[in-house]
């Protein structure tokens, strides 16, 4: 062969090489080559949910998938079922391989009976294990997450299991209560056997009484009885469903701007802790909460066959509490915001006690609170309570702290004898009594009216010094006030804002935070 | 007197010494009373600071302790005494022309409408000042009411208006109960409250001014009329035979009684038991003689009221209803009065 030859053959190949190459790719980009989708249809006898995994994935039978034809597929029959066959013969485990044409590929079981294991009433913060059985001497332990969950026995076999009888939650003071006849049995099982634990809410109030609470998707009617604590239903973001509430917080401006309906909202609470129940009836709550002092009332209620919530809160440990307890009871989204703003206090909370550990008692500043609705007669919050916990959180001395109680009368006297540093007005009237006592003769001895040191405490959609959620803000709001120097970077107007966009859902003007935190020239 | 009584030979059994003792007793009580108090202030400096505006002392004391002597303790303290006093001479008065025994200051309702006005001003206007004006008007209307309720009757007894008394008190006392019961209870009724439950805390040098003129003029009148409530405490027939005009000496009387046991309700509420046991323990001490009764109870009244106020406002930090200790001491000691001498009654 010469080489003209050699080069010849090489062309003649080559163009033909490239020739079958470019027919091979043109007609690949303009004729793709479309798969066959065949209907494979996967079955089981009995069918049903927990037979069959379908590439190790559970499915309930029957089920169809469109699967490309030739493409195999793992076919597994479940285990815990006695199987006989797969109808394509293959083993309990196989590898499945798509015919040309539709098709349908049953898996036999025999003599085989499902039991299963579901609730009802709970929810994600359940917080223990549910249920427990046993078959063929094997126990499982399932809890929320794993529910419903199916097994499969022998007709004939016996099922012991055990269903939690009061499932605690993560919402201290709340259960779940079974209301299933029996927690605790042995069954035999013949047929297919679904066990449902059927749970109610419940919680524990402040009196210690143990309350059944609706589901909180029936919640849309709330009455609250108690002026503070309608400031956590608000939080909670069920201020629309408020249909009852106290006088207090009808006249409150503030509580007007968040809610303008609560102006003429129905007070059916008499001022001497009774209540006009025909009128709450007529308005159908579907809970009523109340603080614990007011039983008469309460009990008034429950007797007229209404659910009723009796909270208290003297410290702040108890407000977190009952802050959580509401929430839980409205619901899990309500919870949440709970969570968060309990989140919110306690981080607000722990700051301030670290910066204020380490203060002495000299330095110390000796703090009065007056009630301030009147001086007449004068009316201080002495040595126990919510208003001498914060004092003490933020650092200050009660001057009032060797008497017990909110509300306490004392003589003018004994103020000039405990002579306070810094004294701060409550109620709606503050600034009014703080410009009697600034120009009063008498109360000029006082230490804290020549330095200028009365302050009226500020007050948004409730009295910030007494109970509502914005002891959050309450106690920025003193420990800045009393030690300026340790909290330089309070900002009280911003962090006013920010807790009433975070928790309240309102944007605040500039002249609306000045009100709410009297703030005058 | 009983015999054993007089058979007593101690300096007690003299009667100048007695009369002397009884008249100090207010005297030394109130100089006690303004030594005493949450704040501490030695008993000289006390001393030194009460002559202060009288001779030129130099002032060793801080300027608080003057405060507390001078607009603290010292009006309070003479209110309390005129209180006690005007209580005590209203309650002897009413014993006395009702021919019972039982009756107290407020027998004919003026306590109940003294604290409807009070409720009613809370509830209606902003302004304290209201409030005594309408507490001292229907103090002064549910007696007339029930001297009205009497007139009625052509043949009018004093049983008769102790019951148009008790009449009108219920009505008034209901009143009362509805005001409650329409106020806003957190700032109407925690006022309306306080008003009833009364209190001597915080009376200053103006509420002095305004109410111990009545009071002493009120406590004179009746110091006049001491004979004629003699003679009204005789029956009515005996009464009549001594040429008295009845009617016009009792209504006197009962406006007087009335117009300071009102402003006495106006400034500490409803004090109980003190016109109902001072008369009984002036009659132990000076007989049943309506002269000698009136003047006694004036003494024991301001003893009795000063001494209890101190308690209620140095026992605790907080002040103690003073309404409450007056029955909480008075009661019992009234009963063991009762045990050692039989209550005087004639």
């Amino acid at each position: 062969m010469t080489d003209k030859k050699v080069y010849l053959v090489i062309a003649i190949i080559a163009i033909a090489a490239i020739s079958v190459a470019a027919y091979l790719l043109l007609t690949g980009e303009t004729e793709p080559e479309t798969p066959n989708t065949i209907a494979v249809t996967v079955t089981s006898s009995p069918t049903g949910a927990g037979y069959v995994k379908v590439d190790g994935t559970a499915i309930t039978t029957p089920k169809t998938f469109q699967w490309e034809e030739g493409s195999t597929h793992t076919l597994e029959a479940t285990s815990t079922a006695t199987w006989v066959s797969w109808s394509d013969g293959g083993s309990q485990t196989h590898e499945y391989t798509v015919p040309a044409s539709d098709a349908t590929i049953t898996a036999a079981f025999e003599g085989q009976i499902k039991v299963t294991f579901d609730q009802s009433g709970l929810d994600t913060t359940a917080d223990e294990a549910i249920v427990s059985f046993t078959v063929n001497g094997e126990t499982q332990t399932k809890s929320y997450a794993d529910l419903p969950v199916s097994t499969w026995v022998d007709a004939g076999t016996q099922v012991s299991y055990t269903i939690e009888a009061n499932v605690s939650t993560t919402c201290p003071g709340a259960y779940f209560m079974l209301t299933n006849s029996e927690s605790s049995t042995t069954i035999t099982v013949d047929d297919d056997t679904t066990v449902t634990a059927e749970y109610k809410r419940t919680i524990i109030d402040a009196n210690g009484g143990i309350i059944d609470v609706p589901d909180p998707s029936t919640i849309e009617r709330i009455a609250d009885s108690w002026p503070a604590h309608n400031t956590i239903v608000v939080m909670c973001g069920y201020r629309d469903a408020l249909v009852a509430t106290a006088t207090t917080n009808t006249v409150n401006p503030m509580f007007q701007k968040i809610l303008p309906a609560i102006e003429t909202m129905l007070t059916p609470f008499n001022s001497d802790g009774t209540v006009n129940v025909e009128e709450l009836m007529a308005e159908n709550p579907d809970i009523v909460f109340v603080s614990a002092s007011g039983e008469e009332a309460a009990a008034a209620m429950e007797n007229s066959g209404m659910t009723v919530v009796r909270l208290q809160f003297y410290n702040f440990e108890d407000m977190v509490h009952t802050v959580r307890l509401t929430g839980w009871i409205l619901g899990e989204e309500a919870f949440t915001k709970a969570l968060n703003y309990v989140d919110y206090f306690t981080e607000v909370q722990d700051n301030i006690i670290s910066t204020t550990a380490d203060l002495t008692s000299s330095e110390k500043i000796k703090v009065l609170h007056l009630v301030g609705n009147s001086l007449d007669p004068i009316r201080i919050d002495a040595g126990t309570g919510l208003i001498n916990t914060w004092i003490n959180l933020c650092g200050g001395d009660n001057a009032a702290a060797e008497i017990d109680g909110n509300m306490q009368t004392v003589s003018l006297e004994q103020i000039l004898a405990w002579n306070p540093d810094l004294i701060l007005i409550g109620s709606a009237t503050a600034n009014d009594v703080r410009e009697t006592i600034l120009n009063d003769e008498l109360w000029s001895e006082l230490d804290a009216v020549k330095n200028g040191k009365v302050m009226a405490n500020p007050m948004g959609v409730f009295d910030w010094a007494r109970y509502s959620v914005e002891e959050a803000l309450n106690i920025q709001w003193v420990s800045h006030t009393l030690y300026p120097d340790l909290f330089p970077d309070t900002d009280i107007r911003a962090e006013t804002a920010y807790f009433y966009e975070t928790y309240y859902e309102y944007t605040l003007s500039e002249a609306e935070i000045t009100d709410i935190l009297r703030q005058v020239d | 007197m009983s015999q054993k009584q007089n058979g007593d030979k101690s300096v007690w059994a003299n009667p100048k010494v007695r009369t002397a003792l009884l008249f100090l007793s207010p005297v030394i009580i109130f100089l006690i009373s303004l030594c005493v108090g949450r704040y501490i202030i030695p008993i000289p400096t006390v001393f030194k600071i009460l002559s202060s505006p009288f001779f030129a002392i130099e002032a060793d004391w801080p300027s608080i302790m003057e405060t507390v002597i001078f607009n603290v303790r010292l009006p309070r303290l003479v209110m309390v005494s005129f209180v006690g006093a005007s209580l005590a001479i209203s309650g002897a008065s009413f014993q006395g022309i009702l021919k019972n025994p039982l009756v107290s200051s407020d027998i004919l309702g003026v306590a109940y409408g003294a604290g409807f006005g009070a409720a009613l001003a809370i509830l209606l206007f902003p302004d304290p000042t209201m409030i005594q004006f309408f507490a001292f008007g229907f103090g002064m209307l549910a007696v007339g009411l029930a001297y009205m309720i009497n007139s009625f009757y052509k043949r009018s007894s004093t049983l008769i208006l102790v019951l148009s008394g008790i009449i009108v008190g219920a009505f008034f006392s209901s009143l009362i109960s509805l005001a409650k019961y329409t106020a806003d209870p957190e700032t109407k009724l925690p006022e309306i409250v306080f008003w009833l439950l009364g209190s001597f805390a915080s009376i200053r040098v103006e509420d002095v001014i305004q109410y111990v003129p009545l009071m002493v003029i009120g406590i004179i009148v009746l110091l006049l009329l001491r004979w004629r409530i003699n003679v009204l405490s005789l029956d009515d027939m005996q009464a009549k035979s001594l040429g008295l005009n009845i009617k016009k000496y009792q209504a006197v009387i009962v406006f007087f009684a009335t117009l300071i046991t009102a402003s006495a309700v106006c400034v500490s509420g409803i004090i109980s038991w003190v016109g109902l046991i001072v008369p009984h323990i002036a009659r132990m001490i000076v007989g049943p003689n309506n002269s000698k009764v009136l003047p006694a109870s004036v003494a024991i009244g301001m003893t009795y009221l000063l001494v209890i106020d101190d308690i209620a406002r140095t026992l605790v930090a907080n002040e103690i209803p003073i309404g409450v200790l007056t029955g909480v001491i008075g009661a019992p000691f009234f009963g063991y009065l009762l045990l050692r001498q039989r209550v005087g009654w004639s």
